[in-house]
């Protein structure tokens, strides 16, 4: 995405914005100043970017959506807390504060980094002469940030890889899978918001990964969930494997980010030792009644002992507490992938598997939880030994036999 | 006298003759001298006296609309904000910031 000239970031559309439900609003009561021709004069207590406090700006008229903000991931980033309270000491949280102030919170994104304008941290910049939109941009705003991994892979960015089939084929954006019900944040409890039956429903997990699974690919794909249709790997695996795990092609892993603060200019900058594209099936570390998958695809995270040591020494001692391959879910879903070319594709196939060879010495007691210890073996194997005849193809109906049910 | 009755009449003859050949010379050197380009350039060039009389409009007569405007704003932030080449004009030199971060992020 290319960045914005100046003058394209603050040029407000004169047909369309005054129009607009927002444009029947005075500038200055959202963006404060003072009515003068000379710029520096009207941009006296200038509130560049109002949404940074929703509370004042937005929710007078969005009471519902400003009152969830404080569980919205985008704005309060909990998600790096929920990681890096797990591995850090609570004696060391206040180095680790200053860190996350100076090299994450610039993941925060507020309401208007969404509806009205590019993120800050891609440049920010209004999209459409300062129009609202309901629905985000599926490029100049969610993938803006969320592009390096699905960004590249839902759009089909890598060399040879092809775009996720749902925007290849459907053309389906973000939001069409993850709501603004999933966006916004979510209280507690259901009942805080609901009355009805669906009041009842299970509370919002606190983990991505915990609970029910929103979205979930069988909301559409329902006869996959229910096993009732014709394709027999459905019936053989779909309870012990994610969908990802057949339907997911190569996606990107990273390894060591190190963070520091430029010598030269002060800013803080990250680096990471590589990128590369990797497929790996390991065990299922958030196994649950929802997810009750034996084995879910990973993602290596740039985690290392030492990604803090700028700000000081050993600020991750608990760095094993979780997997440095996680759980993941590509967003590069294609209905045939070289998982489904034939049986023998996965089983036997080392390759595919998270196997304890495949990890960094210092990093295999972190990741216990998903490494496999022996890959499935070959069909023929298993049909060597309980004398199974398997039909060709894999979408036919005509299951397995075995010696017990033969007369 | 029957001979000067003859001479008399043979002279008339000749004398309307003659007037005749004289008007039909007259008139084909008329009608030849003038081209009719020449008489277009004439017919402009005739100065028209104006015969109707327009009436003068009353309140009753309906006055064509004219092309309605955008009402202009009159707020000093949209004045500006909605004109490219002032913003242009106007803004801030940029300042390029070199990103220090190596890899993916």
């Amino acid at each position: 995405m290319a960045p914005l000239e100046p003058w394209e970031k603050v040029l407000v559309d004169s047909e369309t914005y005054p129009e607009s439900v927002h444009g029947q609003i005075p500038c200055q009561d959202c963006h404060g100043g003072v009515q003068s021709a000379d710029k520096q004069e009207a941009h006296t207590g200038l509130v560049a970017r109002p949404s940074d406090q929703p509370e004042i700006y937005c929710q007078e008229c969005h009471p519902d959506v400003v009152a969830l903000n404080e569980n919205n991931l985008h704005d309060n980033l909990a998600g790096y807390w929920t990681v890096l309270n797990q591995r850090t000491a609570p004696e060391d949280h206040e180095v680790i504060a200053e860190m996350f102030g100076n090299h994450c919170s610039s993941c925060h994104a507020t309401c208007g980094d969404c509806h009205v304008s590019q993120p800050a941290l891609v440049g920010g910049g209004l999209i459409e002469g300062h129009m609202f939109n309901e629905t985000p941009s599926l490029t100049r705003n969610c993938t803006a940030c969320h592009g390096s991994r699905v960004g590249n892979e839902y759009l089909g960015k890598h060399e040879d890889l092809q775009a996720d089939v749902h925007f290849r084929q459907g053309r389906m954006a973000c939001v069409d899978c993850h709501t603004g019900h999933e966006m916004h944040g979510q209280p507690a409890t259901c009942e805080e918001c609901h009355t009805g039956p669906e009041a009842q429903m299970v509370a919002p997990a606190n983990h991505r990964y915990d609970g029910v699974q929103s979205p979930r690919c069988e909301s559409c794909h329902i006869t996959a969930a229910i096993g009732q249709d014709d394709i027999e790997m459905h019936q053989v695996h779909g309870a012990d494997l994610s969908c990802q795990v057949c339907h997911s092609v190569a996606y990107t892993s990273c390894d060591g980010c190190h963070v520091a603060i430029s010598e030269t200019t002060g800013n803080p900058f990250f680096a990471t030792d590589g990128s590369y594209l990797d497929f790996k099936i390991g065990l299922n570390p958030l196994k649950s009644f929802d997810r009750p998958y034996n084995y879910v695809t990973l993602r290596h995270v740039p985690v290392a002992a030492d990604s803090f040591a700028f700000y000081g020494d050993n600020l991750l001692p608990n760095l094993n507490a979780l997997p440095t391959w996680v759980y993941t879910t590509p967003h590069n879903i294609q209905r045939e992938t070289p998982q489904t070319a034939s049986c023998d594709a996965c089983h036997g196939n080392a390759d595919l598997f998270l196997t304890v060879d495949q990890v960094y010495p210092n990093e295999v007691e972190a990741n216990r939880p998903v490494i496999v210890d022996r890959i499935p073996v070959p069909i023929a194997e298993i049909t060597a030994t309980m004398n199974i005849t398997v039909t060709s193809g894999l979408t036919t109906t005509n299951t397995l036999t075995t010696t017990e049910q033969t007369p | 006298m029957l001979k000067k009755t003859a001479i008399r009449s043979i002279c008339s003859i000749s004398i309307v003759t003659l007037v005749m050949l004289l008007a039909t010379a007259v008139l084909t050197t008329a009608c030849s001298g003038a081209s009719p380009a020449d008489a277009i350039v004439a017919m402009q060039s005739v100065d028209l006296e104006p015969t109707a009389v327009v009436p003068a409009p009353t309140e009753e007569t309906a006055v064509p609309p004219s092309p309605t405007t955008e009402p202009q704003p009159t707020d000093e932030c949209l004045i500006c904000h909605i004109d490219k080449d002032e913003l242009i004009q106007t803004a801030d030199p940029v300042e390029e910031v070199i990103s220090e971060n190596e890899g993916e992020g």
